[in-house]
């Protein structure tokens, strides 16, 4: 059986300077990737590729045994995307824009309509559910967003910084979520920067520094690699050239 | 579904009509009329492009903005129909016509493309769902097909009924079928222009343009709505033709009016003839042109213009910050010693000068009142002329001309303070709070001072120009005068019921209600000082006695605004 991922040398420039420098990775159903990374690293460049909102790279994406770039449509319709900013036209209710999501994924109305009462009630958000957007936190949008990315049942989830805007009580909902939409068998490609989050819902974490992949294992795998230490430690070890530490001494030195 | 108006549903049934067609190009029709439903369903709860601005006193939300649009586009088609009764020359009416549908519908569709038609959004939205290409761009066309529909056939309807009763019920089918290749030139000219705007700025800075353009639009719709029926009427009368000069071919409309004529009653003119030929075959060029060349970048420009991205455009250099002292820092060390209130007064200066929503808001209103004034002459019927009129010692006129043009400015930049209280930022205004200031006046001083200086000042420095050189040296005092009395109106206003700290309102706390009555106030002791002023012109010496009293006054108002303390200050919580 084909992965449910697979890249394979992927490169990605912009005018002339290239993000990505030859990333590898195959990821199989049911994986929950951790995807890190600085900033700049090429994060959200890969997430791009991967929901084919960006042409123009060299090397192969794969979603199971469709090509990205030969079969567009096929390779978007099995993957849902939950993106970073809480993007969305604010002048719908939740309900106008679930509908309009749907109609894109060629969902049948009722089955919608069915799956985000149920998802929007299990975040509290029923009571929302024909008001407009534009009165919205950004959490609630966030939920909204999330509900949108997982309405037709994709077997592949690409989130970007998903839990951003939300309290304590949804992050605590949307891992849990994670881990049973795992244990269906669905591939999560989950790319953030809260290194506690990442630790604690993936089962493979991806580091990436200046285009390239630099780690790629379990958490514990990563831990007896790079000595007994927090994901957070090992993230700064692999990934700056200077010294935190120095950095901040630096800083403490303009008072004097 | 059915939640769209009748004027929406009826949009897209038209557009969606050659369905097959679209199906053909490779399109899904069941995507395409889903996006279409929801950014019709969108643009009527978005505020109407014929509004200037986008925000709104209260939160209620929107709808029905078709209904508006439709309703304004027809007022607007209107005022169009003026040539048909100034004059009985067939090109010349329709000349005069089309410039103004072309002028008014490409200015009204120019913001409209990066505000309504395109949105960045799409790109986080649609693009990742799987919808063809095909699908996505026919989807965008439609829509602003619908959109220029929705624009373009109201404003049409008046000229139709006055081409029916001027020139027979029949000549209102050529008409509505030159509509359409009007139309299709001016999408044409909008394509041109955007695309070379493009060319010689960067997108961040098209933003600003837009908005220039946006301002320049309003003044020129009050303007002309103000001046030209009566400059036109004396200008051309009812035996004036515009005739067949082949220079007249540069001229666009032209070409529309010599097809219109043509169908109405043929006149052998080879110019005319050229002309015709032109109407028909440039907006064809033109499409092809847009399709062809302009569609590929236009799109991707557009939605670099709309998400503002600057990543290509490195920072400037500031080397010599510290070292080469600008216009403002050096106007602040003028107006005032103290280092809060410079920065303060430099802060303003910098905020009025960068803030799209606070141009957009206060320009128009200095348009208005040169279109105030060249319209009251105007309307002056005697024979008095500009210069006559603003001479002091003119038998023809009153003072009261001169003292119009002193005084108003001082309404515009009322308005322009009470604007620099809001911000779409308002949040950042806990600097403030956090801060340990014990006089936070001094940041409403400056703050005041940065309005007079940057926008009464030279509005009244132009006019007295102006004044001086009709009047000479006797103008002077009243110069003088008017300075004085106008800041003393601003800052008698911030004392009476303004005392907010700079830039820390939320837009959508402005209230309306309040804000008719602060401009009344504002009228009427704009018109107690003027009237003062008037008074004491008729008294030997009697500026240069009240002179004194005003300065004096002016003085104590900003003493007295500096001096306001924490508890005097009308915060905003945050």
């Amino acid at each position: 059986m084909a992965a449910a991922i697979t890249i394979k040398n992927l490169w990605k420039s912009y005018s002339g300077n290239a993000v990505l420098k030859g990333i590898n990775l195959e990821v199989h159903a049911g994986q929950v990737i951790g995807y890190i990374g600085p900033n700049g690293a090429g994060k959200t460049t890969t997430v791009k590729i991967l929901c084919g909102l960006l042409a123009g790279y060299e090397g192969e994406v794969w979603i199971g045994d469709i090509n990205i770039k030969e079969q567009p449509l096929e390779a978007k319709r099995k993957i849902g995307f939950i993106p970073e900013l809480a993007e969305l036209y604010e002048n719908l209710t939740p309900h106008e824009f679930l509908h309009f999501m749907a109609a894109l994924y060629e969902l049948d109305a009722d089955t919608a309509e069915l799956r985000m009462q149920k998802m929007l009630s299990a975040f509290s958000l029923e009571a929302n559910l024909h008001q407009r957007m534009d009165t919205f936190s950004k959490g609630m949008r966030q939920k909204v967003l999330i509900t949108a990315g997982l309405l037709h049942n994709p077997e592949i989830i690409v989130m970007d910084e998903p839990l951003s805007g939300l309290d304590a009580n949804s992050v605590i909902i949307v891992k849990e979520l994670i881990s049973k939409l795992a244990a269906e068998g669905k591939t999560i490609f989950y790319s953030s920067h809260m290194m506690d989050v990442v630790e604690k819902v993936s089962d493979r974490i991806i580091l990436i520094n200046q285009g390239t992949v630099v780690a790629d294992g379990s958490f514990e795998e990563l831990k007896k690699e790079q000595g007994n230490q927090s994901l957070e430690n090992i993230f700064a070890q692999l990934t700056s050239n200077n010294s935190l530490h120095e950095a901040a001494t630096d800083l403490m030195n303009a008072f004097k | 579904m059915s939640k769209l108006n009748f004027i929406n549903r009826a949009l897209l049934s038209i557009v969606m009509l050659p369905a097959a067609l679209y199906r053909k190009s490779g399109a899904n029709t069941q995507q395409v009329r889903s996006i279409l439903l929801y950014k019709l369903m969108m643009d009527d709860r978005r505020p109407s492009g014929l509004q200037l601005s986008k925000t709104r006193a209260d939160k209620a939300p929107i709808s029905g903005s078709s209904f508006r649009t439709v309703f304004v586009s027809a007022i607007m088609g209107c005022f169009y129909v003026f040539p048909f009764f100034i004059t009985n020359d067939a090109l010349t009416t329709f000349t005069i016509y089309y410039t103004m549908f072309i002028v008014m519908l490409a200015l009204t569709l120019i913001t409209d493309f990066t505000s309504v038609l395109i949105d960045v959004r799409d790109n986080f939205i649609i693009l990742p769902k799987p919808v063809s290409d095909a699908s996505f761009v026919i989807a965008r066309i439609l829509h602003i097909t619908a959109h220029v529909l929705k624009i373009m056939l109201p404003m049409s309807v008046p000229g139709l009924i006055a081409t029916g009763i001027k020139y027979g019920w029949l000549s209102t089918i050529p008409f509505l079928a030159m509509v359409f290749p009007a139309v299709a030139f001016t999408i044409f000219l909008i394509n041109a222009i955007y695309l070379l705007v493009l060319k010689l700025s960067t997108p961040e800075k098209f933003k600003s343009i837009l908005s220039y353009i946006q301002i320049g639009f309003v003044i020129l719709v009050y303007g002309s709505y103000q001046i030209l029926p009566r400059m036109v009427s004396s200008v051309i009368d009812a035996s004036s033709i515009i005739g067949y000069h082949p220079l007249l071919l540069v001229v666009p409309p032209y070409w529309f009016a010599a097809t219109m004529q043509q169908l109405i009653l043929t006149k052998n003119e080879l110019v005319v003839w050229i002309a015709m030929a032109l109407s028909l075959l440039m907006p064809v060029i033109g499409m092809i042109a847009v399709v062809r060349f302009f569609a590929p970048t236009f799109n991707q420009k557009l939605s670099m213009i709309a998400s503002g991205s600057v990543a290509d455009t490195p920072g400037k250099k500031h080397n010599s910050r510290w070292s080469k002292q600008s216009y403002s820092q050096w106007l602040s060390t003028i107006i005032s010693r103290n280092r809060l209130e410079r920065h303060a007064f430099l802060f303003s200066w910098k905020m009025m000068l960068r803030n799209r929503d606070f141009k957009l808001k206060v320009y128009p209103g200095f348009g208005y009142i040169i279109v105030i004034i060249v319209a009251s002459m105007l309307r002056s019927k005697s024979n008095t002329n500009l210069f006559e009129l603003l001479r002091l010692d003119s038998p023809h006129a009153s003072s009261m001309a001169v003292l119009a043009v002193l005084y108003l400015p001082g309404l515009t930049s009322m308005g322009a303070y009470a604007q620099t209280l809001y911000t779409e930022n308002s949040k950042a205004g806990w600097i403030f709070h956090t801060s340990a200031l014990q006089q936070p006046g001094r940041l409403i001083a400056g703050s005041a001072k940065a309005v007079l200086a940057q926008l009464q000042m030279p509005m009244l420095l132009l006019f007295s120009i102006v004044l001086f050189i009709i009047n000479g040296w006797v103008m002077v005092p009243h110069i003088l005068l008017a300075f004085f009395n106008l800041a003393l109106m601003l800052t008698v206003t911030v004392l009476l019921g303004n005392r907010h700290l700079p830039w820390t309102m939320p837009v959508n706390k402005s209230n309306q209600g309040t804000t008719v009555i602060k401009t009344l106030l504002n009228m009427l002791l704009l018109v107690v000082l003027a009237g003062v002023h008037a008074l004491l012109i008729k008294l030997p010496y009697g500026i240069w006695m009240i002179l004194p009293i005003s300065i004096l006054a002016c003085w104590f108002c900003f003493k007295s605004i500096t001096n306001l303390r924490w508890h005097q200050v009308q915060l905003q919580e945050q």
